[in-house]
């Protein structure tokens, strides 16, 4: 699938007859957008709200950015001739892909430049905050293995602008495409993504109660062992739904002890310990980069350190009940969702009353709780 | 400030020299540094730590703000917030690069006096490049705290070329080799001061610099200098200062011989000097590469 989307992103319509096998991935994706084009009776476009349980928050929708304003980022492009297409996607795939902090699924990878049968591609290699200066991209393309790749030259590749956000109509896309760069336009981004993304909303409801039973018992603990605060959070890997970590708020420790600093910790600590005993056994490492890939579940939205930890430690998503007055991912600066900051990650609210209820009870053990403090 | 910024200077020459230590130490070469304002001493150093282990929130600051933790602030006062605010309240941090948004906000609820860094951090800075966590409204502006950046900035984006060239394989990036030209490459342009100080802020901190030397738009990019126009690192940093560094053997691997001498003329020959606010291209500096190709002759030469 990652592939299908990869070709389809890579390959301007205009082109897609020259392309055999990139073609039928195509028309078979479009199909698959139009099944799923049916009904979504779970989700709430306007609210952005699945299954009345859970909010999408983004940067975007609580500042008023408009998406039909372009906002431009420079990329690395290279003129190629045709038959260096094939070389060039390989290339992309191996060098670029997997460092590339940017995304460009909203674009198209190709442009057709001149027309009949000398015409050329203009293709993008990478954002230029991977590669700041010609003479590095340059570098990593004369190392290549292929000639069709490590012969191209300096006078080959330019700096171009384009944009990094995707408009709400197709007549802006078009017009965008007209401009800067050949846009791909499957309907407004943000409604395809809640669309697209997967949860089963029973087994998150179950994460949720598993937070909040495990905070409970904890804060039943005899004073000494209790959480500082009634904070908690727990790591999933949503590969196998297992719980990485565990962490309650621990600032009696030390008053940069949150739940989240916590997790972050004990993820970290896990993995250094496996990795150890794994070359002790002198098997091959095939562990994890930070909390890449996992989901956090917490109690209450993130001061503006722990979400910045979550930042820097580069998780798939967060879930959380309560929003608090010095958040770091709702309330101030929505760090999770800014073009500026180099990872995003998904940002949902869990909206439950019952679960809040709950939630608030045993918030309520601790007189000192306000919604005021940083966690 | 009779002896203009010849203090800041000092300090920051220290959190640089930790900085060293670290590549030297294969850790990315960001360091830190936290005094006691009233006396001057060097509470604790610190510098990231996110390769070794594998947390990617062990930056710089953590490391020193916990040293200060375990040596100066009683196990029983950890957990009093207003213990801690007064004491930090006499802290001073030195960063050779520009605190990220997590540290910035770390540094706001310990309650910090005031941060110095050298180079601003545009990937997420949080003093000011990318926000402005020092100086904001959340949590009633409690906690906010001075930030001033541009000393020895040239010199910490140095350090970092240095770093660059290095393989760094724990993180996923792509293999980026030896840059032949680094030593000659142009810097990134100054952090910019008109946005972020007013001239009495400015004036106030940088006191004999010329504030219109740093418009943005200047084509040639000007360097915060301590008193005069010019100066070359080793006029801040001796035996004498880098011995107030607590743990000084750990900053050498936990080696019990090492010649600090020695290692602060390396230390210096890795950085240009300054000449009318200026960086000189003109002395031959050497990289963290030479060094090791250097001592790794040596010692084939001693087997």
């Amino acid at each position: 699938m990652l592939y299908k989307k990869f070709f389809e992103s890579l390959v301007p319509s205009s082109l897609r007859s020259s392309f055999r096998e990139s073609f039928r991935i195509i028309e078979n994706s479009q199909k698959m957008a139009k099944i799923k084009d049916v009904d979504h009776p779970h989700i709430d476009f306007e609210k952005a709200v699945i299954y009345g349980k859970l909010k999408q928050i983004k940067y975007s929708k609580i500042n008023n950015v408009d998406a039909n304003i372009p906002r431009l980022t420079s990329v690395w492009c290279c003129r190629l001739k045709p038959q260096q297409t094939k070389a060039f996607v390989k290339f992309i795939r191996e060098c670029i892909t997997p460092y590339e902090p940017q995304t460009f699924t909203h674009i198209k990878r190709l442009k057709k430049i001149g027309t009949g049968k000398d015409f050329r591609l203009d293709g993008i290699l990478c954002s230029s905050s991977l590669f700041t200066t010609k003479d590095q991209i340059l570098e990593l393309i004369h190392e290549y293995s292929d000639p069709e790749i490590s012969e191209m030259t300096s006078d080959q590749i330019n700096e171009v602008k384009i944009p990094s956000n995707i408009p709400t109509t197709r007549e802006i896309s078009l017009e965008w495409s007209e401009k800067f760069w050949p846009m791909s336009w499957r309907g407004d981004p943000n409604a395809q993504f809640l669309k697209e993304v997967k949860f089963d909303i029973v087994k998150e409801k179950q994460m949720i109660r598993k937070l909040l039973d495990v905070l409970e018992t904890a804060t039943e603990e005899i004073e000494s062992k209790k959480p500082t605060l009634p904070v908690a959070t727990i790591v999933v890997n949503p590969n196998n739904e297992e719980i990485v970590s565990t962490s309650f708020d621990c600032r009696l420790a030390h008053p940069l002890h949150h739940s989240v600093m916590l997790a972050i910790e004990q993820v970290a600590q896990n993995e250094k310990k496996s990795r150890l005993q794994k070359s002790a056994h002198s098997v091959e490492f095939d562990s994890g980069y930070l909390l890449n890939g996992l989901v956090v579940y917490t109690t209450h939205e993130p001061c503006v350190m722990c979400s910045m930890g979550l930042v820097h430690s580069r998780i798939k998503r967060v879930i959380y009940l309560q929003p608090m007055k010095s958040g770091g991912l709702e309330t101030n600066y929505q760090l999770g969702d800014r073009d500026d900051l180099n990872w995003n990650f998904e940002t949902w609210r869990w909206l439950e009353e019952e679960d809040l209820k709950k939630l608030h009870e045993i918030e309520r053990k601790y007189k000192t709780f306000d919604q005021e403090v940083n966690v | 400030m009779s002896d203009g910024l010849t203090t800041e200077f000092s300090m920051m020459s220290l959190a640089l020299y930790v900085a060293y230590r670290a590549l030297r130490n294969n850790e990315t070469p960001v360091a830190c540094i936290m005094v006691d304002k009233n006396i001057q001493k060097v509470l604790s150093v610190g510098y990231n730590g996110t390769n070794d282990t594998l947390n990617g929130t062990r930056h710089a600051e953590f490391i020193a703000i916990d040293s200060i933790f375990d040596q100066f602030i009683p196990k029983e006062k950890h957990g009093d917030a207003e213990y801690v605010r007064s004491f930090f309240s006499n802290v001073i941090l030195y960063v050779t690069v520009e605190p990220c948004v997590m540290c910035a906000s770390a540094l706001k609820q310990i309650g910090i006096k005031r941060a110095v860094y050298g180079c601003g951090n545009d990937r997420f800075g949080g003093n000011g490049t990318v926000l402005k966590i020092n100086d904001d409204e959340i949590d009633g502006r409690r906690g906010n705290y001075k930030s001033y950046g541009g000393v020895l900035r040239s010199e910490a984006v140095q350090l970092l070329r240095n770093f660059y060239i290095q393989e760094n394989d724990t993180a996923p990036k792509p293999k980026i080799k030896s840059n032949k030209q680094i030593s000659e490459k142009k810097y990134t342009p100054n952090i910019d001061f008109f946005n972020l100080y007013t001239s009495d802020e400015f004036n106030d901190f940088y006191t004999c610099c010329d504030p219109n030397l740093f418009h943005v738009d200047h084509e040639v990019f000007y360097e915060i200098t301590p008193n005069g126009d010019s100066y070359s690192l080793n006029e801040y940093i001796s035996e004498n200062t880098v011995n107030m560094l607590p743990d000084l053997p750990q900053l050498f691997g936990g080696h019990s011989s090492f010649d600090v001498v020695e290692d602060i003329e390396t230390f210096c020959s890795l950085f240009y000097d300054i000449k009318h606010q200026k960086v000189d291209f003109s002395k031959t500096i050497q990289t963290v590469e030479d060094l090791t190709k250097y001592e790794k002759k040596r010692k084939l030469d001693q087997d």
